[in-house]
């Protein structure tokens, strides 16, 4: 199987690098997702409204200081994987002046601006609104400035690419309000206008997921035989296996949990937190299968 | 019943997948090959030991290991982007069983890693 012969050449150094990236896109997609989550829903009780700031602005900051380990440890595995290269000057000089630099530069001038979604508990909710906005699109940015997106034709890639990533943060973003939200006693007020809009505004976003990503599969790869016979093929086979999974997890949320949380039923909160913290699950995985794919294969070589 | 709005979203996207599987793109830096050839044998020293790529590549770790570890190697050059990559090694191999293991950064940023092996013979 080419994606068991993927992994088997792969070193404690590789393994260190694909658990910092998926770090680094579960902190940066946790951030703009908690912005965009916001601005969909502007109509958060409370609790729930700084909740979502709180876990978005920590997000930012640990996907910062994992984006600035990933520097020193790119620098280490292009020497050879090993402490001396990871701060050779010369390694970490070719690093930051390449993508991966314009990458870093990117990722933490949106992080820092993402910050801003603290504002809007401070009565300049306009503000805070734009800046993080703005720090939402500077990460969308950084994301797309390294692998094979950066291709031409580099506009539909990067697009597509953003469009993906996007729906992703939304839906990422989401889980951790929604299951706080699922912990209300069901049929409350709040919790019902907002898990059932949810439902409507989720079908359109993971519509736009799912098609965003498969025109990129498809462009990447060119075909069907490279997803059967490369690491990289049947490494994106095994991130829609768990997709697929995940949506029928949102599936069952939207047309059973949900509706029975809104008839009141007594054990409705506590299995549909369940469902949601088996998604925050598998979006886990999902990331850490998207970091394999981008560390240790490519679409061109396998 | 289908919305006119539904059925040209699905349209467009059939087109765009339709188109995709149209025009597959060249992807990026891939390796050509080996001197010498991945899996082969050769006659005594090889006058250079190498790899050729299909686009700009900066290598930035080249190593050749023999019977007796790490070989010296020659005329190393620098990690310059470059599509031909050629050492030679600073003195006879002997004969056995040679990997060279090579790590370079890709145009598009992506950190790129290969082995090939080759044997030489007296």
């Amino acid at each position: 199987m080419a994606w068991l012969s993927a992994l088997a050449g792969v070193d404690a150094w590789t393994v260190a690098m694909i658990l910092v990236a998926a770090g680094f896109y579960a902190g940066a997609l946790l951030a703009a997702g908690a912005v965009l989550f916001r601005l969909a829903f502007p109509d958060l009780p409370d609790p729930e409204r700084r909740a979502a700031s709180r876990t978005g602005a920590i997000a930012a900051w640990a996907a910062i200081v994992l984006a600035v380990i990933e520097w020193p440890l790119q620098a280490g595995y292009l020497g050879g994987g090993n402490g001396a290269a990871a701060v050779d000057p010369m390694l970490l000089g070719m690093v930051f002046e390449g993508a991966q630099g314009t990458q870093l530069i990117l990722a933490v001038s949106g992080l820092l601006l993402v910050q801003a979604i603290l504002l809007d508990a401070r009565r300049l909710p306009g503000l805070g609104h734009g800046l993080s906005l703005g720090g939402v699109l500077l990460v969308m940015l950084a994301l797309v400035q390294v692998g094979h997106t950066v291709d031409e034709p580099r506009w539909l890639l990067g697009g597509l690419l953003v469009l993906h990533l996007l729906a992703a943060a939304f839906w990422i973003g989401s889980l951790w309000p929604l299951y706080r939200l699922a912990g209300h006693p069901a049929g409350g007020a709040d919790a019902v206008r907002i898990l059932d809009r949810f439902g409507r505004v989720a079908v359109f976003g993971v519509g736009l997921l799912v098609l965003a990503g498969v025109v990129l599969a498809a462009l990447l790869l060119g075909g069907v035989t490279p997803l059967l016979t490369t690491g990289y093929g049947q490494f994106l086979i095994g991130k829609v296996l768990i997709v697929a999974l995940l949506l029928l997890l949102a599936a069952s949320n939207k047309w059973r949990l949900v509706p029975a949380f809104e008839r009141g039923e007594p054990r409705a909160p506590q299995r549909l937190r369940r469902s949601i913290a088996m998604e925050i699950g598998l979006v886990g995985l999902v990331l850490l299968v998207t970091a394999i794919l981008t560390t240790v294969s490519s679409p061109a070589n396998g | 019943m289908m919305t006119i709005r539904t059925r040209n979203t699905l349209r467009s996207a059939l087109a765009a997948l339709l188109l995709a599987v149209a025009a597959p793109l060249l992807a990026h830096e891939g390796e050509m090959g080996h001197v010498p050839e991945d899996g082969s044998t050769v006659q005594g020293t090889p006058e250079e030991i190498g790899i050729h790529f299909d686009g700009a590549m900066r290598i930035t770790q080249f190593d050749v290991i023999g019977p007796r570890g790490r070989v010296s190697l020659e005329d190393q050059p620098g990690n310059d982007p470059t599509e031909e990559y050629h050492v030679r090694p600073a003195g006879d191999l002997e004969p056995g069983r040679y990997e060279v293991r090579w790590r370079g950064l890709a145009r598009d940023g992506h950190m790129m890693s290969g082995t090939f092996r080759f044997t030489v013979e007296d």
